[in-house]
């Protein structure tokens, strides 16, 4: 079997092909990368995680409707 | 000596969830760390037990004291010690000193763990340091005997097998996912993401595998009209239906979403009968908190599929106004007397 994304991966390890399970032939790209994410890690502070005594407004003005499956049927 | 509380999210660097579970628990007036356990570890010094003034050492934070009571909530990611190997062995051969001192290591490590543990969960705790993870087969034979549906599913290391799954079920079509967690991994040159989703698998595609390959999950694929998320804390739930089916990359996996062109999401009232089953199931398997997915079959039928302790659910919470975070926030905080 054989998949671009995990052959070109593997490439770079001792692992081989058929210890692999099937499963893992499947892997695809993610579509929505959050990259941004991988950035942040870089600028990682202590005071970013420490919250003590913040205020907060919660947003509690949305309406959820409640969903009958009845109606699909 | 005023013991003091202090509440602590334990996850992996960048959980977005923790962050607003963070600021809700700061809203309520509560002191909050979020211990990061890929970006840091821990290291154990001076526990004398009886002395009040014990402490462990962590590189995140200057320490963490027993002065202090701990209500900690495991969200994600495992905790890891410094210094140490993180690694599992077995007692090995008698007479072999490399694997007998390998072992001795595995014990030696395993009772600092547990003891780091005990100090973040002694007064009250949600979750567990498993890194996420649970067992997706014993999940699915713990569902069927509190009387779930589920997907017929064959876990097989060999080619006949699933062509005999396929005949012997007249199942026409069969997904495969990960045994565990996926595989998800970043490219930083290349600028691009890779993630292990359910993926269909094609009766004439069988033919392309080898013979005989490791262990691989493979289920029955259940025609669904809705896809729905169910997130669990300790009795309480809050059911999300998405509107997978309605485009061609969400119907196997909705997490298989186009940005531009988001999935339906609605809050949906699950029949009592089914609440019930799930309530008894994560109480079988002692889960307190997890995202469980379910299908609701053509046939009107709920499916089981899966549980997951450390399930993505800010975005449901979100549109289905749900405040989960805001609830979690308030359940610690119950737990503090």
């Amino acid at each position: 079997m054989k998949n671009r994304i995990i052959n070109h991966y593997l490439d770079k390890t001792d692992i081989k092909e058929n210890n692999l399970p099937v499963d893992l032939f499947f892997l695809s790209e993610k579509k929505n990368p959050d990259l941004n994410e991988s950035n942040e890690i870089i600028n990682l502070s202590i005071k970013d995680i420490n919250y003590i005594g913040q205020e907060r407004i919660s947003s509690i003005s949305k309406i959820s409707l409640i969903f009958n499956p009845e109606h699909l049927l | 000596m005023k013991i003091s509380t202090e509440y602590l999210l334990i996850t992996y660097y960048g959980d977005y969830t923790s962050k607003i579970i963070a600021d809700w628990l700061a809203f309520y007036s509560k002191s909050v760390k979020i211990f990061y356990t890929d970006k840091f570890d821990i290291e154990l010094k001076s526990i004398l037990i009886g002395n009040v003034n014990s402490h462990l050492m962590s590189s995140q934070f200057s320490q963490f004291k027993s002065e202090k009571h701990y209500i900690s909530f495991y969200r994600g990611g495992m905790v890891k010690l410094s210094k140490g190997t993180n690694s599992r062995s077995n007692p090995g051969d008698f007479y072999d000193f490399n694997s007998r001192l390998k072992y001795f290591f595995t014990t030696y490590e395993m009772s600092q763990k547990e003891i780091v543990d005990n100090f973040f969960t002694e007064k009250y705790t949600l979750g567990k340091d498993n890194g996420s993870r649970t067992n997706k087969i014993i999940n699915l034979k713990k569902a069927i005997q509190i009387g779930l549906k589920i997907p017929n599913t064959l876990l097989t290391t060999n080619k006949s097998d699933i062509q005999e799954f396929f005949k012997k079920s007249k199942i026409q079509k069969v997904i495969t996912k990960s045994l565990d967690i996926g595989l998800f991994f970043g490219d930083k040159k290349e600028k691009k993401v890779f993630q292990q989703l359910t993926k269909n698998v094609e009766f004439e595609e069988i033919e392309s595998f080898p013979e005989t390959f490791p262990l691989t999950l493979f289920q029955e694929q259940i025609d669904k009209i809705l896809e729905l998320r169910v997130f669990y804390l300790k009795g309480k739930m809050w059911t999300s239906a998405i509107l997978s089916q309605q485009q061609e990359n969400t119907q196997v996996d909705c997490r298989n979403y186009d940005i531009e062109r988001m999935n339906r999401v609605v809050t949906y009232n699950l029949p009592n009968e089914i609440e019930t089953k799930l309530h008894l199931f994560m109480k079988s398997i002692s889960m307190d908190t997890g995202s469980i997915d379910i299908l609701l079959s053509k046939e009107n039928e709920y499916y089981f599929l899966e549980v997951n302790p450390g399930g993505q659910f800010t975005g449901y919470s979100e549109i289905c106004n749900f405040n989960l975070e805001m609830e979690i926030a308030k359940h610690l905080i119950e737990n503090e007397k």
